[in-house]
């Protein structure tokens, strides 16, 4: 512990100043260009910011956490922690749901300079109203040039201002090889968006997008980029959910071959919502618990490790998820005796609803000292007991029964 | 084998930790910390997570103003005693730059250098703003609280509104402790503002 005196009199000293006075100054920045650009990206949910780069030294600003952090969260409940914005929203590309398509009624284009974008990124990033910075953008006239400029933002806070904190950059449709792996020396993320599950669901969306060559390829450049440990956090890509009249069972294919061909990290899920001015702005907006249950199924195969076949169970007739998580639409189907947590595997445990990997865990170290007997045993082991009621039994003896198990 | 270090680094930091909790909780196994079922033993891990969570929750809650270009300061009230500790995780994005956290009766000060942490305490946050001011000879500078108003509202989607959801993430205690004031306005807001 130090005077305050002190503590002043070394921060006074230090000389350490890559930005400047005038570099976090925001006092010229057209406020309404801010809100415009904003919102062209509200639709966009990818949120993490978990990242393991070394940070270090005096001659920089910011760093990144393993944990992620998040800073506010919307009415919605949705997270916000990055300067999620467009560098431009003019768009030559006709996708029939975005807003920033050349098909929307949109009024203005606006876009910022890469020395504004910088700008406002720094002075949010010290007032720790986020983590970093999300960059996208329409592709404009020529996709290389607002490519280039894009790059040049991240560039100005990377180079000039040492700028360490979370970037997160969108690799936009068609973009050079080139440009791919700049973008992977400059952020701690990038991400394509495949918006659908395949080439000819893509044809119902965007006239102009190639999904093989636009998209895919891309991708397969980032992938390649990501082996060679280029990008700390690697590549995520997103599906619009329901625009094309998809069914679930296709996104999840889809998302199959994501992970496993494209090797993304995550796969993020954004239910159809129309929006005015749009071609499709009267096409029925898709139900959130869609999503919502596209996200659970993504996290039996991430966390839960389910294998596809298994998981593929959950899909009704036409291949759609029902409102019922799909976990529980597994279990009744493959869970044929009610389990006995004193003797079930790890991965017996898993599946049962109510039990995730932590309470599992729990549960297989606890019985090697002492027997489960009471349901307050597993509360206090973090199941849920509501849910994993109709599928345990504790000394013979089941809370609720099942139908088909009623004698 | 004992409970680790930083586990009772941080039950040492709980609003209602005692001498006593603290010796019970270092003769902890490590595993039995992780999956006992005695109550007492969650209750201390509860304690600690309480504590984990607070410092997590808050170090990315709290809005920092500029004093000048050498000084950073922020309100917040946290329940347990964790401000030099959200005080030198934020310090350490800002080599250099004096953080300074606080409320109407404590302050907490942090300075990192690149290599080191300098810690310092105070008084209210505001006395001590003023003596940094007159210590750094600096004028105030202007936070970008409208920018940020702006941009917040820009990332809302009406079609989603989920007051229920945004209560359980950001739940009105840690918004009160971190002093934020765009964030405090959801719920009064109706759709007429959109």
């Amino acid at each position: 512990m130090v005077s305050l005196q002190k503590i002043a009199r070394l921060a006074s000293e230090s000389r350490f100043d890559s930005v400047g006075s005038n570099g976090y100054s925001v006092e010229d920045i057209d406020l309404r260009k801010v809100q415009s650009l904003g919102e062209g990206t509200k639709h966009d949910v990818c949120a993490s910011t978990s990242c393991n780069r070394a940070t270090y030294g005096a001659d920089r600003i910011g760093d990144v956490a393993a944990a992620g952090v998040c800073h506010a969260f919307t009415p919605d409940g949705r997270c916000v922690n990055l300067f999620k914005t467009l560098y431009t929203n003019d768009c030559s590309h006709q996708c029939r749901y975005c807003p920033n398509s050349a098909l929307s009624g949109k009024a203005q284009p606006h876009s910022y300079t890469p020395e504004e974008l910088a700008r406002i990124t720094l002075a949010l990033y010290r007032g720790n109203y986020v983590e970093g910075l999300f960059l996208s953008s329409g592709v404009g006239a020529d996709e290389s040039k607002t490519m280039e400029q894009m790059l040049e933002a991240v560039r100005i806070l990377r180079e000039r201002h040492k700028f360490m904190g979370y970037v997160h950059l969108k690799i936009l449709p068609g973009a050079s090889l080139e440009h791919v792996k700049q973008a992977s020396e400059l952020a701690d993320r990038v991400s394509v968006n495949v918006e659908a599950p395949s080439q000819a669901r893509m044809g119902e969306l965007s006239y102009t997008k190639d999904y093989e060559n636009d998209i895919l390829q891309r991708q397969r450049y980032v992938r390649d980029l990501v082996s060679r440990k280029a990008i700390p956090s690697g590549q995520t890509t997103q599906f619009v959910v329901g625009a094309a009249g998809e069914s679930d069972s296709e996104i999840f294919a889809s998302m199959m071959k994501e992970y496993g061909e494209m090797k993304v990290r995550r796969a993020y899920f954004s239910s159809f919502s129309s929006v005015k001015g749009t071609p499709l702005e009267g096409v029925t907006s898709q139900p959130l618990w869609r999503e919502n249950r596209l996200y659970q199924m993504d996290w039996l195969y991430r966390i839960y490790k389910m294998k596809p076949g298994e998981i593929s169970l959950a899909f009704g007739d036409g291949g759609f998820l029902g409102n019922q998580d799909p976990k529980v639409s597994i279990a009744l189907q493959t869970i044929q005796s009610a389990v006995d947590p004193n003797e079930a595997s790890y991965d017996e445990l898993l599946r049962v609803p109510g039990i995730g990997p932590v309470s599992a865990s729990r549960i297989t170290r606890i019985r090697k000292r002492e027997r489960i007997v009471k349901r307050e045993q597993l509360q206090r082991l973090g199941v849920v007991t509501r849910r994993a009621d109709p599928f345990i039994s504790l000394n013979g003896w089941r809370g609720t029964k099942l139908d088909r198990w009623a004698p | 084998m004992r409970a680790r270090g930083d586990f009772l680094d941080l039950l040492s930091l709980h609003e209602g930790c005692t001498e006593r909790l603290l010796d019970e909780a270092s003769r902890i196994r490590p595993g039995e910390l992780r999956c006992s079922t005695d109550p007492k033993v969650i209750r201390i891990r509860r304690m600690a997570d309480s504590v984990s969570g607070e410092i997590h929750v808050l170090a990315g809650f709290i809005r920092l103003s500029p004093i000048g270009e050498k000084a950073l300061c922020g309100y917040a009230k946290p329940r347990h005693d964790i401000g030099h500790r959200v005080c030198s995780r934020l310090a350490r994005r800002f080599p250099g730059t004096l953080v300074l956290l606080g409320n109407n009766s404590n302050s907490w000060l942090a300075l990192y250098d690149g290599t080191r942490y300098y810690h310092a305490e105070g008084s209210s946050l505001n006395s001590v703003a003023d003596e940094l001011r007159a210590l750094l000879n600096n004028r105030g500078d202007k936070s970008p609280e409208e920018l940020w108003e702006t941009y917040y509202w820009s990332q809302y989607c009406d079609e989603r509104r989920n007051l229920r959801y945004f209560h359980s993430m950001a739940p009105k205690l840690y918004l009160k402790e971190a002093g934020t004031r765009v964030e405090h306005g959801v719920g009064r807001r109706t759709l007429e503002d959109f």
